[in-house]
């Protein structure tokens, strides 16, 4: 039954999910040509100079030119930023229209169907679970990479150019130098560096798995205890509980980070990569009890809300 | 309303061994390879009590002390009920008398405060979900589905369902199959789900409050529509407080007053036998005092 239903879920959330899904795509299209155009017009600014020096435009095109590239950029850096926020906001829709689509479903009018088919609740809440995820999953995937994507062109351009000076220079190029001259120290530990971005990579996974099921959770719970303005109740529980999990973050974080970098401040002289390898281990912790912590709670909220379902159940 | 009865009756008309005139299938003491020649409905009554005393139907909802408390409101207080099977029965009582809520547990919707409910033997739950087709006072379908969702949907769900029945009944109907149902009309929409719960060969049909709000040729078909369509052996609740409009269908009636039942009785032959119609002895029981 947990196919049938998931079958069902999938259907109803792509009714608005896979058109917001297609415009965030289109977004970050539009984005990497608008790149391309803002690196074409850095590049036409640079040409403009060499020719202006060496006399093939005289200054008035010069000025005109000058003005309209100004222009194309600022233009492209406007669509730019816009597209960025835009793309943000496709995953906090996206995570918007599960719930509605989870408070509609199960606690209006359409909880009288869902709660009379023959499934356990359990199927029920699996089924929103796992739907929320996949979309909510999308989104941000497209959300964040096409935030990345989009400025892609000018990194590349950026990159090439580089690798031309370094060339010309007679010099070689490698990856992890590069990778080094951005922290600029050397004798980097390249695992620790890896198991840092896996661990944020599986809290930011945590993330979007935990904030379905806590927010499914804080609904219901408005739906159980409010007789009257049920969603209005929901919402409240989930900024309340929001505000109980980021205060409670921030302390944790801010005494672990404290104390785990005291040591630094009494180390007379900086000893460089020691110091970064030592600030990434700190960080690999707390990222990795981030990880713990995320998966206790979704299966803490997953399992209070399965109960809510199963012995609370009240349909107005 | 005689018109519908007479409609749904006359496929199983026969005569009554007793006084050779046409009589109804329900009351029928049926002994094993008897053929079925029916009573009248003069002796109806009697023999309805009959077979029940000789043959009593299959136990479908068995309710023992069922309490349920809505904070400081008590809206079933201590509920004894048993139902068997193939009786149309009329759940009857005034708005805020119990009717619904104790529809709604039955159907899975409402956890009681206390007491058991039991259908076909079974504690309320996935399993006695499939053998009970509800119909909610409200629509419980998303507006954005097309009537053919519908359809695929209880498909999907209810191996009990029958899909070219219920085809077959939109296409009387001429209710268009490809349309949303935000396009449909309220009526048409809560045909649409008559015809999907009634289409379902369930053995416990709940349906609640299903003919108010509707106009009289309305009300006539979707008794119509649940006479005919309901499956034999199933038990048939219909909750209302419009009497009048079904106690010509009911083979038993329940009163139910603030969260009481004060009356469970057959319907059959009421009137003969009480000098009374159901609708006036209802309201004299639900009688309110200046």
């Amino acid at each position: 039954m947990f196919g049938k239903l998931f079958k069902h879920d999938m259907k109803s959330t792509m009714r608005i999910g896979l058109p917001l899904l297609i415009a965030a795509l289109a977004l970050v299209i539009f984005g990497i040509f608008n790149s391309l155009f803002a690196s074409f017009t850095q590049d036409l600014s640079m040409k403009m100079i060499e020719w202006s020096v060496d006399g093939t435009i005289n200054e008035r095109v010069a000025v005109v030119l000058t003005i309209l590239v100004a222009l194309a950029t600022m233009i492209s850096s406007f669509f730019q930023s816009i597209g960025t926020m835009v793309l943000s906001a496709t995953y906090i829709a996206m995570v918007i229209i599960n719930l509605v689509r989870f408070y509609k479903n199960l606690i209006t009018d359409e909880g009288y169907l869902m709660f009379t088919l023959p499934v356990r609740p359990i199927e029920i809440l699996s089924s929103k679970v796992v739907n929320a995820c996949i979309w909510n999953f999308a989104a941000y995937i497209i959300a964040m990479g096409g935030a990345l994507i989009q400025t892609a062109p000018m990194y590349i351009r950026t990159a090439a150019l580089a690798i031309i000076a370094n060339k010309e220079m007679g010099l070689e190029v490698d990856l992890w130098s590069i990778i080094e001259q951005v922290f600029g120290v050397s004798g980097i530990n390249p695992m620790l560096l890896a198991l840092m971005l896996v661990l944020a990579v599986a809290v930011s996974l945590c993330i979007v798995i935990a904030t379905p099921v806590f927010m499914f959770f804080t609904i219901y719970l408005g739906g159980v205890v409010a007789k009257k303005h049920k969603l209005l109740a929901g919402a409240g529980f989930t900024i309340l509980g929001y505000e109980i999990y980021s205060i409670l973050e921030t302390i944790i974080v801010f005494f672990t980070i404290t104390c785990a970098l005291l040591p630094i401040f009494f180390i007379e002289k900086a000893p460089g990569a020691e110091i970064l390898n030592y600030v990434f281990v700190i960080i690999s912790i707390i990222l990795a009890l981030s990880v713990v912590v995320l998966i206790a709670a979704i299966a803490v909220f997953f399992i209070l809300t399965k109960w809510l379902m199963t012995k609370k159940l009240n349909l107005p | 309303m005689d018109e519908i009865i007479k409609e749904t009756a006359q496929a199983e008309i026969a005569e009554c061994d007793a006084c050779s005139i046409e009589a109804k299938e329900s009351c029928v003491p049926l002994e094993e390879n008897e053929s079925p020649v029916e009573p009248c409905d003069c002796c109806a009554n009697e023999e309805c009590e009959a077979q029940e005393e000789e043959k009593p139907g299959e136990t479908v909802v068995s309710v023992k002390e069922l309490f349920k408390d809505y904070g400081k409101l008590m809206a079933l207080n201590g509920v004894d009920l048993t139902l068997t099977s193939g009786k149309i029965v009329g759940l009857l009582g005034p708005n805020g008398s119990g009717k619904t809520t104790l529809i709604k547990i039955l159907s899975g919707l409402l956890t009681p405060t206390y007491g058991e409910a039991k259908i076909c033997g079974k504690e309320i739950g996935e399993e006695t979900k499939a053998v009970v087709s509800y119909l909610p006072e409200r629509p419980y379908f998303g507006s954005w589905m097309k009537v053919e969702q519908c359809l695929d949907f209880f498909g999907d769900f209810y191996a009990d369902f029958d899909r070219e029945l219920a085809e077959k009944m939109l296409i009387d109907l001429e209710i268009d199959k490809t349309k949303k149902l935000r396009t449909l009309s309220k009526g048409t929409r809560e045909k649409v789900q008559l015809i999907l719960v009634m289409s379902r060969r369930a053995k416990l049909y709940l349906l609640d409050e299903p003919i108010a709000g509707v106009d009289p040729a309305a009300r006539d078909y979707i008794l119509e529509t649940i006479i005919s369509a309901y499956n034999r052996e199933a038990t048939v609740v219909i909750s209302t407080h419009l009497i009048s409009d079904i106690e010509n269908v009911l083979d038993e009636y329940i009163f139910i007053k603030q969260g009481n039942i004060v009356e469970h009785g057959c319907a059959k032959g009421y009137e003969e036998k009480n000098g009374e119609t159901l609708d006036m002895h209802f309201r004299e029981v639900f009688k309110y005092v200046r």
